[in-house]
């Protein structure tokens, strides 16, 4: 019996060859396409975390404002209410006494506490910024800063800013407060000007001609649970998925923008 | 198949692994190991086939460096995949590697003396399977890349699973070729040089990613 030819070893050997080589790339096309699709669910997976993540700060923000209210609201109505009843208090004994002049020191201290309280009131829970809304609570915490550091702090509004959700804004205003708040304590600012600006998407811009500041050093200090000012202002930039800049002006100083998408 | 035929395609596989081996110069320092070793593979391939033609050439049996350099191939193989793997299996890719030498070197001497050394090429090809399925499993649960095609590792991997898929059913019937040809193997070793060129040109592309992460490392 003749054996097999040459042409049909040949046909052999390429027809096994080809299917083991079939059968190496169908594992390495399944690896790809199996990989694609576990990354991808990696994504989602990542996207719903972040999602709750977001949820669960935005709650703790909410409850935190909440409790802030209630604090302010107590503060106001309560001790504030307390203590000018005991400055008619005061003021009714005043009347009465040989010597008013007495309790004038006690009068004024009252005075000041009473105005302590209403301020501590106010940072806790801007009226203006539920009553007016943001542009007008922005312009406000500048005068109080400046009235009280004695730095002249500029406001400034570009275009015109139609309102947006109460809840977001009360966020905004806490991350300018918290901005400002820490330009006036740290930057040794000769001024500081803040912005509003609403041409395409809305920006706010604090900008101080002071010391500046390194980020990275910030970070550390937050790490090691320093400075919680900028854990807390990126926390609350991530839930209005905006965008946070720290940026250096050519002179000195420092430029923090905000960007928030409309 | 023309012994011309022949001839060109082993010339074409020799000037491949030459330039894998120069490709594999470029930045050495910063490559990754395994794209060094791969790059050593190359040379020790391209040192045995100069080895293998001056011993033919001398009318010697060039069984002993042709089993050498297949012994070699495994090794180099098994740190290419012990760094791919990050160290891991370190004690399994060891004992496999130290059964494999010592089983190679008892079929050399005491089994297959005089014949092609099929016994340990197919052992090799088919734990070689093995390690590329391995790493593909690895690489399914680390995820390490989002986009595959720039990893260097797995080129590397698919050109040996390439490879070895082919050379083990060559080897699993070289014995049936050995009768039905009379001994004449022209076809067999073609077949061979082109699943050799198949594997160079995907470690060539390998070797390629390689450079590309070394310049914008971004996966």
């Amino acid at each position: 019996m003749a054996g097999p030819s040459e042409y049909q070893v040949a046909l052999i050997i390429a027809i096994g060859t080809v299917a083991m080589l079939l059968l190496a790339i169908a594992i390495v096309l399944f690896m790809v396409f199996y990989q694609k699709r576990m990354i991808q669910e990696q994504l989602k997976r990542q996207v719903l975390e972040l999602e709750y993540q977001q949820k669960m700060m935005a709650a703790a923000l909410e409850s935190q404002e909440n409790e802030r209210r209630r604090v302010a609201g107590d503060l106001h109505d309560s001790i504030g209410g307390m203590l000018s009843a005991i400055r008619v208090g005061i003021t009714t004994m005043a009347k009465q006494m040989e010597d008013p002049h007495g309790l004038d020191q006690f009068k004024e201290m009252l005075d000041d506490t009473i105005g302590s309280v209403r301020r501590i009131s106010r940072d806790l829970m801007p009226s203006t910024l539920e009553k007016f809304g943001l542009v007008h609570a922005l312009k406000e915490l500048c005068e109080r800063f400046q009235a009280t550091s004695y730095i002249p702090i500029a406001f400034q509004e570009h275009g015109e800013f139609q309102g947006m959700d109460p809840k977001k804004e009360l966020i905004i205003f806490r991350v300018a407060q918290e901005l400002v708040n820490n330009a006036v304590k740290h930057s040794q600012a000769n001024s500081i000007t803040v912005s509003i600006s609403s041409i395409d998407h809305l920006q706010i811009m604090v900008e101080d001609d002071g010391i500046g500041f390194d980020l990275e050093t910030t970070r550390n200090l937050q790490q090691s649970g320093k400075g919680l000012g900028l854990f807390n202002i990126e926390n609350r930039i991530r839930v209005l998925n905006a965008r946070l800049d720290f940026e250096r002006p050519l002179q000195k100083g420092s430029k923090i923008v905000i960007t928030i998408p409309s | 198949m023309t012994l011309e035929v022949f001839l060109m395609i082993a010339k074409f596989q020799t000037a491949l692994s030459i330039l894998v081996f120069i490709v594999s110069l470029f930045f050495f320092r910063k490559r990754s190991i395994e794209s060094k070793l791969m790059g050593l593979l190359y040379l020790l391939g391209v040192i045995s086939m100069l080895l293998l033609a001056v011993i033919n050439l001398k009318g010697k049996d060039v069984n002993i460096p042709q089993t050498g350099f297949h012994i070699s191939y495994f090794l180099v193989l098994s740190c290419v995949f012990f760094k791919a793997l990050r160290g891991r299996y370190k004690t399994l890719l060891t004992s496999v590697a130290l059964l494999f030498f010592i089983f190679s070197i008892a079929n050399l001497l005491l089994i297959q003396k005089n014949d092609i050394n099929t016994f340990t090429i197919s052992t090799s090809a088919f734990l070689l399977i093995l390690y590329c399925i391995l790493y593909y499993y690895r690489l399914l649960i680390e995820l390490p890349a989002q986009h595959l095609h720039r990893l260097p590792m797995f080129w590397f991997s698919t050109a040996i699973l390439i490879y070895n898929s082919g050379i083990l059913f060559l080897t699993l019937f070289a014995s049936y070729l050995v009768n039905v040809l009379h001994d004449d193997l022209l076809i067999y070793w073609t077949f061979h040089n082109i699943l050799n060129i198949i594997q160079t040109l995907l470690v060539l592309i390998g070797l390629w990613q390689d450079l590309r992460n070394i310049k914008s490392p971004s996966l």
